[in-house]
């Protein structure tokens, strides 16, 4: 199973693009987490961490984030985690809402991860 | 001349205060330039970890410790800074393993390979107005200090001014990395708080060993 895991600096951004792109994954899980421990804009490296171990244990995971924190503490939980895990999860540097809704539709598709992030190319930044 | 794990202990507290003390400073400086949080996401990080020192075995060594620090950092900062300075220090913390005595050039190899995982962690290099700025060329004076053997308080007060100075040079530099480079040129004339909070921690050190 290949899980769609969303992260933002807000919380209700997270929630939001979560919403856009469940009308459109067929299913697929989609997973949102947003803000900090105290409920301010930034990133939870524990609840980043403890969702990755949980998707982690079920199959492949897309990670998409906003910037800044986002990507750091996603790549440090990513680092954080044992090492046949790692290569499970997949950071894009795709826009955050654009390429959520894609990956969501192509989920539903059936494509393969691989697959997948090269579409989500065509939505690429760079942060 | 070398330091003991009690020292590292009582390094990482006065850290810890001293962040508190700045913290309006740094969220200033954030403020013009980022997202305005840095010194209070900084301050619940060492706060998180001064509970984290305190929980922790009375017998920890200086390895455990910065660990901790690491990853109260990690867990607590909540910003960028969160991941950098946690990776500073759990990369730095590596090389103090096994150790019961500590010297300059054990602080030479700790900033090295701090600064190695910031860089490979936030993709930054010299000159691009961030805590390396500050980092690198403090890292290079401890260095070559250590190697000519000069006394840890001369080698760390050099290194203070030169931290100093070198966080007021961010100055002139355009970000590229970070909130701030949101702005662009338009962060010209304004301070990294990164750079500034690396200072800080610089000048602490300093003072601590140059007060025995």
């Amino acid at each position: 199973m290949v899980s769609l895991m969303l992260l933002s600096h807000s919380r209700k951004i997270a929630e939001g693009v979560k919403e856009l792109a469940e009308e459109v994954s067929g299913g697929a899980p989609v997973i949102a987490v947003g803000g900090t421990k105290a409920g301010t804009l930034g990133s939870d490296f524990d609840a980043i961490f403890e969702q990755l171990e949980a998707a982690t244990a079920k199959g492949e995971v897309i990670i998409l984030a906003d910037m800044g924190s986002s990507l750091l503490t996603a790549e440090t939980a990513i680092d954080a985690l044992d090492d046949d895990r790692k290569a499970n999860v997949h950071l894009s540097p795709a826009a955050l809402v654009e390429g959520s809704v894609m990956a969501a539709v192509s989920l539903a598709g059936g494509l393969g991860v691989a697959e997948i992030l090269e579409q989500l190319e065509e939505f690429r930044l760079s942060k | 001349m070398s330091y003991s794990k009690e020292q590292v202990r009582g390094l990482l507290l006065k850290l810890a205060d001293m962040i508190d003390e700045n913290k309006q400073m740094l969220t200033d400086l954030d403020a013009a330039i980022g997202d305005g949080d840095h010194g209070h996401n900084m301050a619940r990080g060492f706060d998180a970890a001064r509970v984290k020192l305190a929980q922790g075995p009375a017998e920890q060594d200086a390895e455990a410790m910065l660990k901790a620090t690491a990853m109260a950092l990690i867990s607590n900062v909540g910003g960028a800074a969160g991941p950098l300075y946690g990776t500073l220090f759990l990369k730095g913390a590596a090389t103090v393993k096994g150790k019961e005595e500590l010297g300059l050039p054990d602080l030479a190899d700790f900033l090295k390979a701090g600064i190695e995982g910031v860089q490979l962690r936030g993709k930054a290099i010299l000159g691009e107005k961030t805590m390396l700025d500050v980092l690198i060329p403090v890292q290079a004076s401890i260095a070559a200090d250590a190697e000519s053997g000069e006394p840890a308080p001369q080698s760390l007060e050099k290194a203070a001014a030169l931290a100093r100075a070198c966080a007021e040079k961010t100055k002139e530099i355009a970000a590229t990395k970070g909130r701030a480079s949101y702005l662009g040129e338009r962060s010209i004339g304004h301070i990294d708080p990164g750079a500034m909070s690396s200072c800080l921690m610089i000048e602490t050190l300093a003072e601590l060993v140059k007060g025995g």
